[in-house]
């Protein structure tokens, strides 16, 4: 009986020393998964890869079982373009540009009218974005979250493009420069390269007439009237 | 010998924790594995078929590995039990077949509250004084308590279901074994603060090595777990034979 109690107390220890062990690998230490982009980044070379990758997951239509209860539920990013989905306006990634613009990657932002906590994306429990990746982001922002390298057309009619402008835009973008009541920022000042036909598009169906979207020709027409009638600190906008 | 030399390669030649980029779904993920496995249904004793009809309480105990719990940023300072006991009970037939059962009843230790049952449903045979067991289980259970952040009150749910095969031998009064499984497990974690819920499913292959020490009506347990390539536990356990 002792001899035993003692050879199996030593196989135990010679175990424990040996082979036995305890170690879980959580993943916890690894670094975020990194998308690499060659050239301009748009939305066709690498930014809808990492934007689906690293904001999709959440912000997807019908909202994911993964993504938190106060998350806006009309922000679908694993598409570009905002959309009629189900009678809802569905905005795409064509309309986070100005979110990046305004430092959601570094900083808690809150936007307009929208109803969810100011917040800084990614989570913190979220796929982290890497240093590269949130240049990526920047430059295609400041480049006015372009879907590719296809340029907008310039062949937009200014004139009615006017017209159009005055049926809403100009409620809240009054002023190039943008304003602001008790602290609510109603129409931002906004940036000349980032005036593109696919965010006139998006914005139109979000704020003015979801019922009617716009055609390619006439989001044309306006971004010729913004680029050619409407500059910075000027007062009056109208044609 | 090619399964136990598999085992040995499991166990002993486990490549040094494996780094890579990844995503929060993968970290989410791999700790809600580790969670399950950490409460699976393993054999925690050796395959020797009995002579006549048995009845064995156990108790097991589940030293804890140190686990990083962070996702993405977020690092919260989780203070999870260092052991986790499970009661076993085991009725062996002459047969070879023998059933088990272990159940927690929802007691709450350190913050937590586990709430879980785990059958098994095994036939043993010997083969040229070698002894085999093939045996099947499953683990349904949940647990409350701060999963993802201190205060919370987070809920782990989880189903394992296993399938494996364990040879052993005996040498004086000390039986030797080895298995070898493949388990498929089925999560959900449900977190508080955000109502985010989080699934996840798996299927992955497990060994082991043990060695029973028997006495008379008593015997003690070591059992050396590995998880695939991402875990590996103990599981040391006390029982008496009726």
């Amino acid at each position: 009986m002792y001899r035993s109690c003692v050879l199996f107390a030593g196989a135990l220890i010679v175990a424990l020393a040996t082979v036995a062990c305890s170690e879980a690998d959580t993943l916890g230490e690894d670094p975020p998964v990194e998308i690499v982009i060659q050239g301009e980044p748009t939305w066709e070379n690498g930014i809808g890869e990492l934007v689906t990758l690293k904001c999709g997951y959440c912000h997807a239509y019908p909202k994911p079982e993964v993504a938190p209860n106060d998350i806006v539920t009309d922000l679908d990013l694993t598409v570009y373009d905002t959309a009629i989905v189900d009678g809802t306006v569905i905005r795409g990634a064509d309309a986070i540009g100005r979110w990046i613009y305004e430092g959601i990657l570094d900083q808690p932002v809150t936007f307009f009218d929208d109803t969810s906590m100011p917040r800084q994306m990614p989570l913190d429990y979220g796929t982290q974005v890497t240093e590269r990746e949130k240049a990526y982001l920047e430059a295609w922002s400041d480049a006015g979250a372009p879907r590719n390298d296809q340029p907008d057309p310039d062949d937009g009619d200014p004139e009615n493009g006017g017209q159009l402008y005055v049926r809403g835009c100009d409620a809240c973008h009054l002023f190039g420069e943008g304003f602001e009541i008790d602290g609510l920022v109603i129409g931002p000042a906004m940036r000349r390269d980032a005036i593109s036909t696919a965010k006139i598009k998006s914005m139109w169906l979000e704020r003015i007439d979801p019922t009617t979207p716009l055609t390619d020709g006439q989001a044309a027409d306006i971004r010729a009237f913004l680029l050619t009638r409407v500059t910075k600190n000027e007062p009056s906008i109208h044609p | 010998m090619t399964g136990f030399r598999f085992i040995i390669v499991l166990l002993f030649s486990l490549p040094a924790l494996a780094w890579g980029d990844t995503t929060f779904q993968e970290q989410s993920g791999r700790l809600q594995a580790i969670n399950a496995y950490l409460l699976d249904f393993r054999p925690a004793g050796a395959p020797t078929k009995p002579d006549k009809r048995a009845l064995e309480l156990v108790l097991d105990l589940y030293p804890q590995p140190s686990i990083d719990t962070r996702v993405g940023r977020k690092d919260e300072p989780i203070d999870p039990p260092n052991l986790v006991p499970k009661f076993r009970g085991r009725y062996l037939l002459a047969s070879g077949l023998h059933l088990g059962a272990a159940y927690a009843p929802g007691i709450e230790f350190q913050d937590y509250e586990a709430e879980f049952i785990s059958l098994e449903l095994g036939y043993r045979f010997t083969l040229a004084k070698t002894h085999f067991a093939l045996r099947a289980s499953y683990s349904d259970g949940d647990v409350e308590g701060p999963v993802t952040e201190p205060d919370v009150t987070d809920l782990f749910d989880f189903q394992n279901q296993g399938v494996d095969l364990s040879v052993g031998r005996i040498w004086k009064d000390f039986e030797y074994y080895g298995f070898l499984g493949v388990n498929d497990i089925e999560t959900r974690l449900d977190v508080e603060v955000d109502g985010a819920i989080l699934r996840h499913e798996e299927d992955t292959y497990y060994g082991g090595l043990g060695v029973t020490w028997r006495r008379g009506a008593l015997f003690v347990n070591l059992e050396q777990n590995a998880t695939d390539d991402f875990l590996r536990n103990l599981v040391l356990s006390v029982g008496y034979r009726f």
